[in-house]
């Protein structure tokens, strides 16, 4: 069968006019990035970049000047298509005066919900994010990790197919982002399709089945996270006793080398044999305290796709 | 319709809830029972104080309430976030702005509902009988609320709250004094100003066509078609202004 993206962006362009000149800022240009049914997607970039332009596209609260954004094969502006999907904004706020229950209820019931069963989620979803389900304050005495908790709780509530977080974890405690980053792996699991942007590295990488990076309204690298940081090999580094290594000229032309404290670090470079190397320390007799190949990080990943980006646009 | 109504909903309980609202309608209702402590210096005249008095209470404090909620329930769902979760749903943005209104004309309705009791139980409190004209000019003025609240959402759809409040005030002072800009201007001489102050008016309603609490105060009959007529005119006013707050804010970005 022939499925359609959970989300095809094709070319997308935004801007908008700024201060009293109404100076034109280019917040998108050409955009284009299609998520698949199941995917775990993380939206990465650097404040500014357009994480929040493009989610905004996505959910019908802004429309793009050019190019087309489409929602399970639906156009995005078309209220049609926000049915299969939830949205969490960044740092969300919500009613003052509603209390949890009377909110969920207004929101199942936008989602086209019939009330008997908003009633009956109501308590389910309380409860998995964590709130009492009898709960009766009003919104406006929650605290930041609350409200959080209420707005995940509203993406909950309808059981939809797509999930779009604006920043899920900012703001919150590492227990909080720790209890984020499960709920996003139980979706995930449960086969729904997670888009959601970050700039919280690390959290992201232990999420995201797929990537992209975004700086400037541009996607500057993208695709699926293993091969990203596989792309990006890091030196073999082996630690040797002692300082007589350093000396050693057959050694320091296969390896890099450099001391560490009074012993020697030895650095083989990424994507090169490190036989050679410990052949020749078999050979000198110097012995190896420890051997290691540091995996890349998402964020070294990141941050050399962006020194690319600032080499590809310096005059 | 049930999302319009959901909308609706919400947009009540928010608004009933308010400290701001509550406080507003409090002091509103004491204003109106001082029209007792105002009968006392009136001698023979007691139920035209009260009638007065009362009658502009329930308008005044009406139309206010009309432009503070008309202008702000927008501009601070925006301003919060609070509308992202709902225009993100499956709603369009016409049934956002018609729900909201319902919920705006709902809290308005129970605003003038307590106050126009509160004026009757005064006069019965006072030992008069209540004339049914009085029925009339409640009627017209929770009309009139309607509207100016309709302005004041049209407003907001395009422009500030600070100006937005300051147009459909604007627009409900100019709207009151209709009739009297109309005479002034039979006396400007230059045609083509004339002409274009005329064009400009016909495009402002005629809010004085609501106002009926002389006929009320003074027991003056009321034909039945001055308030079949106003309450015609005024729902196509409300309807065109409806439309075009929607059609405005479905093309807005919010950013």
């Amino acid at each position: 069968m022939n499925q359609n993206p959970a989300i095809s962006i094709q070319d997308v362009e935004k801007s908008f006019r700024l201060g009293l000149l109404r100076r034109r800022h280019v917040a998108l240009q050409g955009l284009s990035l299609e998520i698949q049914p199941g995917e775990i997607f993380g939206f990465i970039g650097p404040n500014g970049a357009g994480k929040t332009t493009t989610i905004k596209i996505l959910v019908g609260l802004l429309r793009p000047d050019a190019g087309s954004a489409r929602v399970f094969g639906r156009e995005a502006s078309d209220p049609a298509a926000r049915a299969r999907l939830s949205y969490l904004p960044e740092m969300p706020d919500f009613y003052d005066y509603l209390k949890p229950a009377e909110f969920l209820m207004h929101c199942g019931r936008l989602s086209g919900m019939p009330t008997g069963r908003v009633r009956g989620r109501i308590p389910e979803v309380l409860a998995r994010v964590g709130l009492d389900p009898a709960e009766k304050r009003p919104l406006r005495k929650f605290s930041k990790g609350m409200l959080q908790r209420i707005g995940i709780a509203q993406t909950l509530l309808a059981d939809p197919d797509l999930y779009i977080f604006d920043e899920p974890m900012s703001g919150l405690d590492p227990i909080g982002r720790r209890w984020v980053k499960d709920l996003i792996l139980d979706l995930g699991r449960a086969g729904k399709t997670v888009f959601f942007s970050s700039h919280v590295l690390a959290e992201a990488e232990a999420v995201c089945t797929r990537v992209a990076f975004l700086n400037r309204g541009r996607v500057i690298g993208q695709g699926p996270l293993a091969e990203l940081l596989r792309g990006h090999q890091t030196p073999t580094e082996i630690l040797l006793r002692g300082e007589a290594a350093r000396k050693d000229p057959e050694l320091s032309a296969l390896a890099r080398i450099e001391p560490s404290g009074p012993d020697t670090l030895l650095l083989v470079a990424a994507g090169q044999d490190p036989g050679p190397a410990l052949a020749r320390i078999s050979a000198g007799g110097y012995r190896i305290l420890s051997m290691q190949q540091p995996h890349a990080t998402l964020e070294e990943v990141f941050l050399r796709a962006l020194d690319g980006e600032a080499g590809r646009s310096a005059p | 319709m049930s999302r319009i109504l959901t909308v609706a909903a919400s947009t009540f309980r928010e608004s009933i809830r308010n400290r701001t609202i509550l406080a507003i309608g409090l002091l509103a209702l004491a204003f109106v029972a001082s029209a007792l402590l105002l009968a006392e210096l009136a001698l023979d005249q007691r139920f035209r104080v009260i009638m007065d008095w009362g009658t502009l209470c329930v308008s005044a404090f009406g139309v206010g309430l009309a432009i503070l909620l008309g202008v702000n329930q927008v501009h601070k769902e925006v301003r919060r976030k609070t509308l992202y979760v709902v225009l993100s749903r499956p709603i369009a943005r016409w049934q956002y702005v018609v729900g909201k209104y319902l919920g705006l004309a709902l809290t308005l309705l129970c605003e003038a509902g307590a106050l126009s009791v509160a004026l009757v139980s005064l006069l019965v409190l006072d030992g008069h009988a209540v004339p049914a004209s009085l029925g009339y000019a409640l009627l017209m003025a929770f009309f009139e609320m309607l509207l100016v609240a309709a302005f004041a959402v049209f407003f907001a759809s395009f422009s500030s709250p600070y100006l937005s409040g300051l147009f459909a005030l604007g627009t409900f002072v100019i709207g009151r004094s209709l009739p009297t800009l109309h005479q002034l201007i039979e006396r400007v001489e230059w045609p083509a100003l004339k002409a274009s102050l005329k064009a400009g008016l016909a495009v402002l309603p005629d809010l004085s066509r609501f106002n009926l609490s002389t006929q009320a105060v003074h027991h003056l009959p009321i034909p039945p078609e001055a308030v079949w007529l106003p309450l015609l005119y005024g729902s196509a006013y409300l309807l065109l202004l409806l439309t075009l707050s929607a059609w405005i804010f479905s093309r807005r970005d919010l950013t």
